[in-house]
């Protein structure tokens, strides 16, 4: 029971089940239901089950290409052995019921929004579709399952209506994570060639991509800010700080500085991502609740420097790894023999 | 058996923490929550 709970919580890729949740806590800020918990309830257990669905989908359809990719990795329990491709089937299926599930008991319009994400994510992973290898358009399907299924989820979860306002924000949102999600193909890029998937990278290389990415970013980074309510100067600043040191990081990405290099700058760069989205949500809540101005702006200036700081820790020094040399490791000589 | 030093957390983490809880009490709960754990698992190295 214990084994299979943990498979389940692996495949629900905690990083990305909060990303995902923070686009489904901005849909619902947007309308001022974000606190209300039986809402609050269905939308993040559809969202979950939407995930566990795509996730175990594409794990079995990837696993050839995952063994190239991230052999032993502690996340893909296909790999790992944890779990077996019935035990896959049986998560799939209900991850799909328990979205459909929750989602119907908020509107059939919700249950509407997650039939049409599954069915965007089987075509994206399964054969004989498979738009995972059909470059720009794997890139531009993607982030429509990530981000606007957990968006309109939380926008509609009391009233199905999209106003004028969501449609920028979730534009935004969308058009600055296909700049993003580009730039995860760096760390498969060996397996994705090896098997003739053609990703964006494989097919245009470092350079377009990046270039790509950071067209994206700031198109993304403009209609959400053309979307935020009560949009002041501190908000625009600290958003667009965070793009500008995005821009930088991608320059420094499409100058190739080895594999190692590219996961710190990439996960700099997802950070600061990541960093924009809880800047628009912490602005949409306070503004629904309206907090004074002076409290507005140290909240986000103290959000925005964390973010940028964090960001540049992540590239000077990489992700926080497991890996750790015990404390009682000896301290050996080494005596390096170099030839003249 | 020996044990695994424990890892001292980053200042930036720690103030973002605080933010969080700044909130929370501010009430803008949620907001607090997503803060606190985004902030905390950006040491991980997500590529998304």
């Amino acid at each position: 029971m214990i084994r299979r709970l943990r498979v389940v919580v692996l495949l629900a890729r905690p990083a990305v089940l909060l990303l995902l949740c923070v686009f489904a806590a901005l849909g619902m800020a947007l309308t001022g239901t974000e606190q209300r918990p039986a809402l609050l309830g269905c939308v993040v257990l559809s969202v979950i089950g939407f995930l566990l669905f795509s996730v175990v989908l594409n794990d079995l359809a990837d696993e050839p290409i995952d063994r190239v990719n991230v052999p032993g990795d502690r996340r893909r329990p296909l790999l790992t052995g944890a779990a077996d491709r019935h035990e896959m089937f049986a998560v799939a299926g209900g991850g799909a019921v328990v979205a459909l599930a929750s989602a119907a008991l908020l509107s059939w319009q919700c249950a509407a929004v997650v039939l049409v994400g599954m069915a965007l994510s089987a075509a994206y992973s399964l054969h004989p579709v498979r738009l995972a290898e059909r470059g720009a358009v794997a890139s531009l399907v993607l982030p429509a399952c990530y981000v606007a299924v957990p968006f309109l989820l939380g926008l509609w979860a009391d009233h199905p209506a999209l106003s004028g306002r969501g449609a920028l924000l979730l534009g935004g949102l969308y058009v600055g994570f296909v700049g993003r999600i580009l730039l995860k193909d760096f760390r498969d890029v060996r397996g994705d060639a090896l098997f003739g998937k053609r990703t964006f990278l494989v097919r245009h290389g470092r350079g377009p991509t990046c270039l790509f990415s950071a067209v994206g970013t700031a198109a993304g980074t403009g209609l959400l800010l053309a979307g935020l309510p009560g949009c002041g100067v501190v908000v625009v600043v600290s958003i667009v700080g965070c793009l500008a040191v995005t821009l930088v990081l991608l320059w420094l990405l499409a100058g190739d500085a080895g594999p190692r290099r590219d996961e710190s700058v990439i996960a700099g760069i997802a950070i600061l991502g990541r960093g924009a989205l809880l800047l628009t949500l912490t602005q949409l809540a306070m503004v629904s609740r309206d907090w004074p101005t002076l409290g507005q702006s140290v909240a986000l200036s103290a959000i925005a420097v964390v973010t940028i700081g964090q960001a540049i820790s992540m590239v000077r020094t990489g992700p926080y790894t497991r890996l750790r040399a015990p404390v009682d490791l000896p301290v050996v000589e080494l005596h390096h023999n170099v030839a003249p | 058996m020996p044990r695994r030093p424990r890892r001292t957390r980053s200042a930036l983490s720690a103030a973002g923490i605080v933010v969080a809880v700044v909130l929370a009490f501010c009430g803008l709960a949620l907001v607090g929550v997503v803060i606190a754990f985004v902030v905390a698992m950006n040491n991980y190295g997500s590529n998304k």
